[in-house]
C-alpha cells in the first residue's frame, strides 16, 4: 500500500521529497494532477497516479508541460484544486501560458511545482526557474526540508485559493530526490464538483486592466505571506554575520553553522516564501547586522531581490556589506553542499578548519587522486538506440556528403557521446532537433550540400517535434526525421505517452500512432526495426537520396521495458576460433566502437567474450563482427 | 549516528538498497535522510547515494565523514573513497581478498549462482549486515524484504540476503 494515501494524521513516515509534495497536494484536497515527466520531478505525478483511483482524483501524463498546465488550469478555473509539476526546462515550455494565466487569475487553487536540477545531474542545463515567479507576479515557495515540502504545497494551495491565482513551489534535486521523515496531516473527506462560472470571463485581455489586477493579487499575497511561519530567524540579537538563505541552502547553512560552532556569532534568516519578499520581516532583521551572506542554489535570485529592497530603504538601514554570488564569496554555478558552505562560512568568519577536519581533508584529497577515469554515460545492453545510431552512422558513411544529425532530448541524447558514436551534432531542448533539421534542410536553396537529419524519440515527437515537422513540410525543406520509437518515455521511468495503450492511472487509452499522424500530413513515412541493421541502414541511405520532408520510424521496444516482461530472443556467444582478437583488422570493433556492455574484451585471451549476465540477447552485435565470430541461436 | 555512501554503476540496484535501508531505519523510529541519483545520470554512469542516520539536516555527506562505503563496483569505490572517514570501512562487491578496512564479497558470483546476477545488491546487503557496527541488522532487513507482495521477488531477495549473510559468516 502506498504511504501517500495513508489516512493516519500524526504518523511519521519516510517519504521522498517528491512524494512529500504529492502528499501535500492530497492534504490540500486536489482533484486533478497533470505533468510531463522530467527528472527531478517525475515521482510527483507518478505517485499520485498510483493512488488516483483510491483517492478519487484524476492524474495524467500530458503531452507536454504547456498542455499539463492548461489541463490543471481548466480544473482550477472550475473551482477545483489542481496540481501541475515539471522540471526546470518544462517551465520554459509552459511559460507562454503561465504568463497569461497570471493575468486572468483562476476560480480554484492551482499550484505549480517546478523541480530545478542544480549542476544538471539529470538535465542538459541548470536553469534557475525562480525568475518566472517574478516575471509572472506569482507567489513563490521554496521548501527546505521534506516535511516543509509537504506543508508548503498545502499552504500554497490555501494561498492560491485566497488570491485566485497560481502559486509556484520550487524544489531542487536534493529535496525532490532525497528521503526523510514526514508527519502526515489529515486528508480531506470531500471535494467540490467542477463548475465553471460562465458569469465571469477568465481572459488575459485587456492587459491594461488585467496586469494591475495581477499586481493586486501579488500585494494581497505579500500581506498574507508577511507572517508566514516558513520565514524565520535563528541566531543572536546582533549577529556578526547574517546568512539569508532559502530552500536547500538553509539545510547546508544550518549544518555548517552548527559544525563550525558559530551559532553565537552567525544568524540564519530563512525565507520560505521568497516572492513576494516579506519586506517588513526582512527590514526588521537587516537593521541588526552589518554583514550579510546569501546562500542559495543556483542564481542570485533572493540575493538580488533583497539588495533591491535594501536599496529602496537604504536611508533607514545601517551600512551593510553584502556577500554572495555577486561578491564571489559563493559559487554562481552548480550545486551547494554542507562542505562547500562550511568553506564559505569558515573563510568569511575567519574560522580555520579543526585539526580533525584538516586530517579528513588531507585524506579526502589523497583519495581524490585515486579517482577512476570518469565513467561515460552509455546506452544499456541491448538498447535499440545503439543499433539505430550504428545504422545511421553506416548510412551517412555510404552517402558520403557529410550529413548532419540534429539531436534531441531523451536517452538517445547520449549520441553526443561515444556510446552513440558521436553521431548527434547538436543537443538543446525538447523537439529542437527537428526544428533545426528543418531549418538546415532549407539551406539547400542557399547552396548547402550536406544532408539534414533529425533524431527524435517517440515521447519527444508528441511533445514538441510535430509543429517542426509540419513547418518543414510546408516550407519544402529537405530533411529526414528519424523517430526512435522505443514505446516509452524511457529516460524518466517509462511513463506512458499518447502512443501508449494505457494512461497514467493504468486505464486503457486510445493510442495515437506516430505513422498515422505523419502519413495524415502526407509525409512519406517508413518503418524499420533497428535490430535489422542492414535493412535499417539501407532504408536510411535510400531516404537520404530523396527530397522534401521524410520520416523513418525505427521501432524497437526499450530493452529495460522488454526485459521486465519477455525472455531473451537469442543466446549470443563468440566462437573463440573465429575471433582472432588483435590479429584481426577490425581493431576490436565490437568492444572499442560498438561498446555494448554485454561485450567484454578478455585481456588474458586477447579475444572478445560475451558477459552472459549483462547480454539481453538482442543479437545486433552478430551483424557488426566482420569475421562473423559472434553467433546467435534462438533462445 | 551513521553516515554511509552506497555506490555502483547505473542499474546495479544502488537506489533499491538506499530505500531498503531507509525504510528499515525509519520503521525503527530513527531519523534518517537519504539522497539518490535518478534519470539520465543512471544510464551506465557512476551513481552514489548518501544515507545519514541521526539528527542530520541535509542529505549530503561531507567528504571524509562516511562511516561506511558500500560499493557494488570496485572502480566506483575509488570514485567515492574521498567520502570515507579515517578508520571508516569499505564493503565491496569484488572477487579480490580482504584488506585492512576493506571487506570484500563476490556478490555478483553468488547472485549468478542463485540464477540472477541482478540480486548482487541484496547479497552485498546481507554480507554488510554482518559487519561490526553496521547500523541495520539482518533480522530487520529480512523483515523488510518479506513485506514485498510479489512472491517471486520476495523469495529471491530473501534467498540473496541469506546467501550474503552466509558468505560473511564463512569468512569470520
Amino acid at each position: 500500500m502506498s504511504m501517500l494515501s495513508l489516512d493516519s494524521p500524526g504518523t511519521e513516515v519516510l517519504l521522498m521529497g517528491n512524494e512529500a509534495m504529492a502528499r501535500g497536494a492530497l492534504e490540500a484536497g486536489i482533484s486533478v494532477a497533470a505533468a510531463y515527466p522530467g527528472n527531478p520531478s517525475s515521482e510527483i505525478i507518478a505517485s499520485l497516479a498510483q493512488v488516483a483511483a483510491e483517492m478519487g482524483i484524476y492524474a495524467e501524463w500530458s503531452v507536454n508541460e504547456k498542455v499539463a498546465l492548461e489541463v490543471a488550469a481548466a480544473a482550477a478555473c472550475s473551482g477545483l484544486n489542481a496540481l501541475c509539476a515539471m522540471k526546470q526546462n518544462g517551465l520554459n515550455v509552459a511559460s507562454d501560458f503561465l504568463l497569461n494565466l497570471n493575468l486572468s487569475g483562476i476560480n480554484g487553487g492551482l499550484v505549480l511545482i517546478v523541480c530545478d536540477d542544480p549542476a544538471g545531474i539529470s538535465s542538459t542545463n541548470e536553469e534557475d526557474s525562480r525568475f518566472f515567479a517574478k516575471a509572472a507576479d506569482l507567489p513563490l515557495f521554496e521548501p527546505a526540508t521534506f516535511h516543509e515540502a509537504k506543508d508548503m504545497v498545502r499552504e500554497a494551495f490555501e494561498l492560491s485559493g485566497k488570491i485566485s491565482s497560481v502559486c509556484i513551489v520550487r524544489s531542487v534535486t536534493r529535496i525532490s530526490h532525497a528521503r526523510g521523515n514526514v508527519t502526515l496531516g489529515p486528508l480531506p473527506r470531500s471535494r467540490p464538483l467542477p463548475l465553471f462560472p460562465t458569469t465571469r470571463m477568465l481572459s488575459a485581455l485587456p492587459a491594461a486592466a488585467t496586469h494591475p489586477m495581477a499586481h493586486n493579487r501579488l500585494r494581497k499575497a505579500a500581506e498574507i505571506l508577511e507572517s508566514s511561519p516558513f520565514n524565520r530567524y535563528e541566531g543572536p540579537e546582533n549577529p556578526e554575520l547574517m546568512v539569508i538563505t532559502c530552500g536547500s541552502g538553509w539545510l547546508f547553512t544550518s549544518e555548517a553553522v552548527g559544525l563550525l560552532g558559530l551559532k553565537s556569532r552567525v544568524g540564519i534568516l530563512k525565507i520560505g516564501a521568497t516572492w513576494p519578499l516579506p519586506e517588513k520581516f526582512l527590514l526588521e532583521h537587516l537593521k541588526r547586522t552589518e554583514k550579510v551572506l546569501f546562500i542559495e542554489e543556483v542564481d542570485p535570485v533572493l540575493e538580488n531581490n533583497v539588495k533591491e529592497l535594501f536599496a529602496d530603504h537604504n536611508c533607514e538601514l545601517p551600512r551593510i556589506r553584502f556577500l554572495g554570488k555577486k561578491s564571489g564569496a559563493a559559487p554562481d554555478v552548480g550545486e551547494l553542499s554542507p562542505a562547500l558552505v562550511m568553506g564559505i562560512l569558515g573563510s568569511v568568519m575567519g574560522v580555520p578548519p579543526t585539526e580533525k577536519d584538516k586530517d579528513y581533508a588531507r585524506q579526502a584529497s589523497a583519495d581524490l587522486h585515486k579517482f577512476a577515469p570518469a565513467r561515460s554515460l552509455a546506452f544499456c545492453a541491448g538498447c535499440p538506440h545503439r543499433a539505430s545510431y550504428w545504422a545511421i552512422k553506416k548510412a551517412l558513411a555510404f552517402d558520403g556528403r557529410d550529413g548532419v544529425v540534429f539531436g534531441d532530448i531523451g536517452c538517445y541524447a547520449l549520441a553526443v557521446l561515444p556510446t552513440g558514436f558521436h553521431q548527434a551534432k547538436t543537443l538543446h531542448a525538447m523537439g529542437s532537433g527537428t526544428g533545426m533539421a528543418c531549418g538546415f534542410g532549407i539551406l539547400r536553396g542557399l547552396g548547402g550540400t550536406q544532408p539534414s537529419i533529425a533524431v527524435c524519440g517517440d515521447s519527444t515527437f508528441y511533445h514538441a517535434a510535430i509543429p517542426a515537422l509540419i513547418n518543414g513540410l510546408h516550407q519544402n525543406s529537405d530533411f529526414l526525421l528519424i523517430i526512435l520509437d522505443n514505446s516509452a518515455t524511457a529516460m524518466t521511468g517509462f511513463q506512458p505517452h499518447p502512443g501508449s495503450p494505457v494512461d497514467a492511472m493504468g486505464h486503457q487509452a486510445p493510442p495515437v500512432a506516430i505513422e498515422d499522424l505523419c502519413r495524415s500530413l502526407g509525409v512519406k513515412t517508413l518503418i524499420e526495426d533497428p535490430f535489422n541493421l542492414k535493412a535499417a541502414s539501407d532504408t536510411i541511405y535510400d531516404l537520404l537520396q530523396e527530397e522534401g520532408a521524410r520520416v523513418l520510424i525505427l521501432r524497437q521496444e526499450c530493452a529495460l521495458v522488454r526485459g521486465k516482461r519477455a525472455a531473451r530472443r537469442f543466446n549470443v556467444s563468440i566462437d573463440p576460433e573465429k575471433c582472432i582478437g588483435e590479429e584481426c583488422g577490425c581493431n576490436r570493433l565490437c568492444t572499442r566502437v560498438f561498446r555494448c556492455p554485454g561485450l567484454n574484451w578478455n585481456q588474458a585471451l586477447k579475444k572478445s567474450t560475451i558477459d552472459d549476465a549483462i547480454c539481453t540477447g538482442c543479437g545486433v552485435c552478430v551483424d557488426i563482427c566482420p569475421r562473423g565470430a559472434i553467433i546467435k541461436e534462438s533462445a | 549516528m551513521t553516515e554511509m555512501i552506497l555506490c555502483g554503476r547505473g542499474g546495479q540496484g544502488v537506489v533499491f538498497l538506499t530505500r531498503l535501508l531507509g525504510q528499515v531505519v525509519a520503521s525503527k523510529g530513527r531519523h534518517v535522510i537519504s539522497s539518490e541519483t535518478h534519470g539520465m545520470a543512471v544510464r551506465g554512469g557512476s551513481i552514489n547515494s548518501h544515507l545519514r542516520i541521526g539528527p542530520f539536516l541535509s542529505s549530503l555527506i561531507r567528504q571524509g565523514h562516511a562511516d561506511f562505503l558500500i560499493s557494488m563496483d570496485s572502480s566506483e569505490t575509488a570514485n567515492n573513497l574521498h567520502y570515507l572517514k579515517p578508520g571508516g570501512l569499505i564493503v565491496e562487491n569484488s572477487t579480490a581478498a580482504d584488506e585492512e578496512s576493506i571487506r570484500r564479497v563476490d556478490a555478483a558470483g553468488i547472485a549468478r549462482g542463485l540464477g540472477r546476477v541482478q540480486l548482487e545488491n541484496v547479497v552485498l546487503m546481507g554480507f554488510s549486515s554482518q559487519v561490526d557496527g553496521f547500523p541495520v541488522s539482518a533480522a530487520d532487513l529480512r523483515a523488510q524484504l518479506a513485506k514485498d507482495p510479489r512472491e517471486v521477488v520476495r523469495t529471491m531477495n530473501l534467498q540473496a540476503l541469506e546467501a550474503g549473510i552466509r558468505a560473511a559468516q564463512g569468512t569470520m
